[in-house]
């Protein structure tokens, strides 16, 4: 048996998939340990993928070739573009997944990958190394003693690192539903000195499909036309199902008000942090007094699966308690309850003891992803993965790291917060968190970042041929729209409003007035509509937002200024006179490797910036 | 230690002002000390010091243990030679209770150049050094104990010269400006989290009818911004001096008037005409508002080429004038300006009366009238530059930042009033443009550029 590979990947979770399958596209051999081969791609809580700013991420996920979007077109069940009609910036692509064909689709791809091999059993040490007092990960050994050997090693454990269940009054020591956690190797990493801190997060009751009564319930259908995730997907052949709505009502709330001190949460058994963004019912109930109801999905695990998801309703009550409240609830007064709901609690490490390319500072070797960083959700763990899997190759090749920044991708948002700002409860990707969202949309993802996959050389043929072709279209159109060009009076005559000014306007700027139809240009040049209408939607959206686009980049080459006042990384915050503690603290977690990221850091204040600055002119000096 | 004791000297003139440029900020592992009073000789200077060193050096110059914080003591000081430098009033403020936020001490002597620079002298062979312009205030900013704009009300207030340049100044340094810019950038991101919550949660079940609200606060924010954009226009001026220029053809009394008002003599008046060939001005405190009167070159066809540079030169600031003053008198030609005069005075009543028309009448040689156009002027004054008790800024930095807000405000509510959904994102994006260019104001962006700019208009000392 083979025991060195350039990277070792722990975990096959969703962050464990991209990494590994990252790292042997980068040319590394690359070992997968994860405790099963069938669990490999498993939808720990929610099945589907995607949503607002979430898509955002799949997309570039696969602009830079990775798995997820692929995966999902495969298993998706119902796909809906969500915020269609709020603007292109913030549509997020969502579909709901069959479990079973997103674990088998995401097996396959792990399986087929040139140069990764797959080790089925849990990790329990690092192999650590010491030379001039700076340590290194050089390998990890698995339960029964196996010891393999890297030159780098990617954690994506998810929530297993001591991962405690709660469902009421009962804990279980698990890294989720019927699987055992993650201990030794978290108790290395406290002993290593890495920041550790514990996070929570839930999941509801699944419910089973046929003790449902569906008569009276609101149903959502699908898109009519399903808008796949991956740029080299060309159509949806997955069967598709409707899901149903039903809502919480007052007895429910009643129910879950008289026990609020039996929920792990409530009780007290929990003390790490939860997201306020996926709350519990006992927490919308508590926060949300004076709301009568709220809505509840009913998601079907899958086109065969008896299991049914009801979204909006985590809970970590006790069983008795959670089927009484569902039973509440219109639709479900005779729910049969699979699996009840539970609650987790898991140890994060800090992500600020990292740096932008999701390195260790502090430890040479270990890349770290996922939701042991702090996040939540599969995609932002994918983009992690996929991240950390790069780098901990290059790293191996001595390449140099491949980073992305807030103005070029979520991607690089997500990073950049958790590296500089670090979190304090489990992290999610919205798309107000990307400033310059009207650059980054899903739509462009594959313009923005398959350039740095080819450069980079990790982007295969298929993807590469592909998008040299639209990027060719994408190019041609544009080219034409700003060739084209109308007097006031010739657009007056093709009856479009606009000033009587005089001055020639090209079809890409007209487009810029929301109040002009592309239609409209499409009847006056009908040779737009040559181009495939995918196409022709690109390039349409491009002309919209471009004034915003152009005023953006000045921002963005204010940032890059910043951005090239370097902070050497042994940079001395204590002799800093004048720092208050909490900030000096906060300095010290994040060590921003520029000025543009110092500012990003919480509380910064111009006064500490302008001394940071200072000492930095008179090392110079 | 001769260096230093003319560092205290030149460090509160004039020179080392301009000479400092671009201030360069300092990390205070050093002890510094300015003579933070006038130029001596005066009766009083005060000598302040701040830094790790600040106390020791009180007990080193006494030979005994500093008085208690913030209490006056009259101690000798004496310098390492053991000779005499004089008897002072010692205070210190140990930190982090003073205005650095250091350990700041303050000796107040006598105000006589060879006092000064004995004490400075004193000061450096205990390894003190001089300060740099700004430099106490730099440090009272990094210990956080001023905002930016209250760092600029200071700079400020030390330069008023008039009452109402004063109120200014106060306002931006007492905080109640920073207070009124981060309350609308509050206001601002709230409304941009509003419309981010119908973005980024549109899938759940917000509670319906918050598009009214956002409309509402989005407006309010808009006129208040716009009001406050419009009175800071006036505010500049008030800061920087409204200027009222005196135009007219030669002879009829220009260089007069501004004799008059000034009570000196600052231009040469003479019977013949074209004398004033350059721009002579005069500051005057105005019932509380700094005023400069700007003298021009008679308005007439030219007799050599530098007369005829002044008169272009004096047609372009009538044209830039707050208040524009034309004065005539008998037998003169009017002199044509593009704009309306806000007075027309006709001069030299004691030779000839003032014919039908606006004219407001006056005689600079005897007097006459000139108390009435004095009266008339101040009124014009108080009347489109007074600001009452409203918060304002006089910083040309904030307005062009309010404006910028303004404006993004303005565009917001023209999308959201489009009532189209898919204009949401970009009601958020102006949002977000406007609530940046507030930040900015605070020195919460582009804080090398402002700091820079700041301190570099700085003078030492405070
Ligand atoms: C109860 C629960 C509720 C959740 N609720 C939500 C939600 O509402 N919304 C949301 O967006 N996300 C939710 N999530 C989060 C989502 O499941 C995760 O964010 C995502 O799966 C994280 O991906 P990951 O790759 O980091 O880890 P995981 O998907 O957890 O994968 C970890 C993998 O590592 C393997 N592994 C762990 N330790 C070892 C070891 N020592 N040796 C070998 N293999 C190991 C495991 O077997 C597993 O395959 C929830 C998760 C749970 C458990």
């Amino acid at each position: 048996m083979r025991t060195t590979y350039d990277v070792i990947v722990i975990g096959g979770g969703h962050a464990g998939c991209e990494a590994a399958s990252a790292a042997a596209r980068f040319g590394a051999s690359t070992l997968l340990i994860t405790h099963k081969v069938e669990t490999i791609g498993e939808m720990s809580c929610n099945p589907a993928i995607g949503g607002l700013g979430k898509g955002h991420l799949v997309r570039e996920v696969d602009a830079l070739d990775g798995l997820m979007a692929r995966v999902i077109d495969q298993a998706g069940i119902q796909f809906r573009l969500l915020n269609r009609r709020k603007g292109p910036a913030v549509q997020g692509p969502r579909a709901q997944a069959d479990r079973a064909l997103y674990r088998a689709a995401m097996q396959d791809a792990i399986l087929g990958c040139d140069g990764l091999t797959v080790h089925a059993e849990a990790a329990d040490a690092f192999l650590i190394s010491e030379t001039d007092g700076r340590k290194s990960v050089t390998g990890v050994m698995t339960s029964s003693g196996k010891t393999f050997r890297a030159g780098a090693v990617v954690l994506t454990t998810g929530t297993f690192l001591r991962g405690m269940i709660h469902i009421g009054e009962k804990t279980i020591p698990a890294g989720r539903a019927g699987e055992a956690p993650a201990i030794p190797l978290a108790e290395q990493l406290y002993s290593l000195g890495l920041p550790m801190g514990r996070l929570k997060t839930g999941t509801p009751a699944r419910l089973h499909r046929d003790s449902i009564d569906w008569s009276g319930l609101d149903v959502q259908p699908g898109d009519e036309q399903p808008v796949p995730f991956s740029f080299l997907t060309d159509e949806i052949t997955t069967p598709q199902i409707p899901c149903h709505i039903t809502r919480t009502t007052a007895a429910t709330h009643a129910i879950i008000r008289d026990n609020l001190d039996r929920s792990a949460v409530y009780g007290g058994a929990i003390d790490g942090t939860g997201p306020r963004y996926c709350p519990s019912i006992e927490d919308k109930v508590v926060r949300f007094a004076d709301r009568a109801s709220h809505q509840v999905f009913l998601e079907p695990e899958g086109l065969d699966d008896p299991l049914i998801y009801p979204n909006g309703l985590s809970t970590s009550l006790p069983e008795s308690v959670q089927h009484d409240f569902l039973k509440t609830l219109p639709g479900l007064e005779n729910v049969k309850v699979v699996r009840p709901g539970y609650a987790i609690e898991y140890d994060y490490v800090d992500p600020r003891a990292l740096d932008h390319s999701l390195a260790v500072r502090d430890l040479d070797g270990l890349f770290l992803a996922g939701q042991i960083n702090g996040t939540t959700g599969y995609e932002e763990a994918g983009a992690q993965g996929l991240v950390a899997g790069l780098n901990a190759a290059a790293s191996c090749g001595s390449s140099a790291p491949i980073t992305f920044s807030r103005t070029d991708s979520y991607i690089g948002v997500m990073i950049d917060d958790l590296v500089t700002r670090g979190t304090r409860e489990p992290y999610r990707m919205f798309t107000s968190r990307a400033e310059y969202r009207l650059r980054l949309r899903a739509d462009n993802a594959d313009q923005r970042l398959t350039p740095v996959a080819l450069e980079g050389g990790f982007c295969s043929h298929d993807r590469a041929a592909a998008f040299h072709v639209k990027q060719a279209q994408v190019s041609a159109l544009t080219a034409l729209l700003k060739d084209r060009t109308l007097t006031p009076p010739q657009a007056r005559a093709h009856g479009l409003a606009i000033n009587q000014d005089g001055r020639r306007r090209s079809g890409a700027e007209l487009l810029s007035n929301p109040t002009i139809s592309f239609d409209a240009l499409r009847q006056i040049w009908p040779e737009i509509a040559d181009f495939d209408p995918a196409i022709q939607a690109q390039v349409e959206i491009d002309c919209r937002y471009s004034v915003y686009v152009e005023r953006q980049a000045a921002d963005v080459a204010a940032l890059q200024k910043d951005k090239a006042i370097r902070i050497p990384a042994d940079f001395d915050y204590r002799s800093l006179a004048g720092l208050s503690n909490e900030l000096r603290e906060k300095l010290e977690a994040a060590r921003p490797d520029n000025l543009a990221n110092a500012s990003h850091v919480d509380g910064m204040t111009p006064a500490a910036l302008s001394l940071i600055l200072a000492r930095l002119s008179r090392r110079a000096a | 230690m001769a260096g230093s004791a003319k560092g205290i000297l030149v460090a509160g003139s004039e020179d080392a002002r301009l000479s400092a440029g671009k201030g360069r900020a300092c990390v205070s592992a050093d002890t510094i000390f300015a003579l933070s009073s006038g130029m001596p000789p005066s009766g009083v200077a005060v000598i302040r010091v701040s830094g790790p060193d600040a106390i020791a050096a009180v007990v080193a110059l006494t030979g005994g243990s500093p008085p208690l914080p913030r209490h006056m003591a009259l101690r000798g000081l004496r310098g390492a030679d053991g000779d005499s430098i004089d008897e002072a009033l010692v205070a210190v403020f140990p930190a982090p209770g003073s205005f650095t936020g250091e350990d700041c001490s303050e000796f107040q002597v006598h105000g006589s150049r060879a006092v000064v620079s004995a004490l400075a002298e004193a000061l450096g062979s205990l390894g003190l050094r001089p300060a740099e312009p700004g430099e106490f205030t730099r440090r009272a900013l990094r210990n956080e104990k001023l905002s930016l704009t209250q760092a600029e009300g200071l700079g400020d207030l030390l330069q008023a010269e008039a009452k109402e340049q004063l109120r200014l100044a106060r306002q931006s340094a007492s905080g109640a400006l920073a207070t009124l810019y981060e309350g609308w950038r509050q206001r601002i991101l709230h409304v941009q989290a509003e419309c981010e919550a119908e973005l980024d949660f549109s899938d759940e079940d917000l509670p319906p009818g918050r598009q009214d609200a956002l409309a509402k606060a989005i407006a309010d924010l808009t006129l208040e911004l716009g009001a406050h954009g419009r009175d800071n226009v006036r505010a500049e001026r008030v800061r920087a001096g409204i200027m009222v220029v005196l135009s007219g053809p030669p002879n009829a009394g220009k260089s007069t008037l501004l004799n008059l008002l000034a009570k000196r003599d600052v231009a040469i008046v003479s019977e013949e005409a074209g004398t004033t060939r350059d721009i002579l001005e005069v500051s005057l405190d105005l019932a509380g508002y700094a005023v400069t009167v700007v003298d021009t070159a008679g308005l007439r066809e030219a007799s050599s080429a530098v007369e005829s540079e002044g008169i272009k030169r004096a047609r372009h600031y009538g044209e830039a004038a707050d208040i524009l003053v034309s004065i005539t008198a008998p037998g003169l030609k009017d002199a044509v300006l593009s704009r309306e005069a806000d007075f027309q005075l006709w001069n030299k009543t004691d030779i000839a009366p003032a014919p039908a028309g606006p004219w407001l009448a006056l005689s600079l040689r005897t007097g006459a009238g000139v108390d009435a156009f004095l009266e008339a002027l101040t009124a014009k004054v108080a009347r489109d530059y007074g600001l009452g008790e409203t918060v304002v800024s006089g910083q040309q930095r904030h307005q062009a930042a309010v404006s910028d807000a303004a404006t993004h405000l303005s565009r917001a509510k023209d999308y959201l009033q489009s009532g189209s959904e898919a204009q949401l994102v970009l009601v958020a994006e102006e949002c977000r443009m406007a609530s940046m260019a507030l930040a900015r104001i605070l020195g919460l962006v582009d804080v090398e550029d402002i700091l820079g700019a700041i301190f570099s208009s700085f003078c030492i000392g405070k």
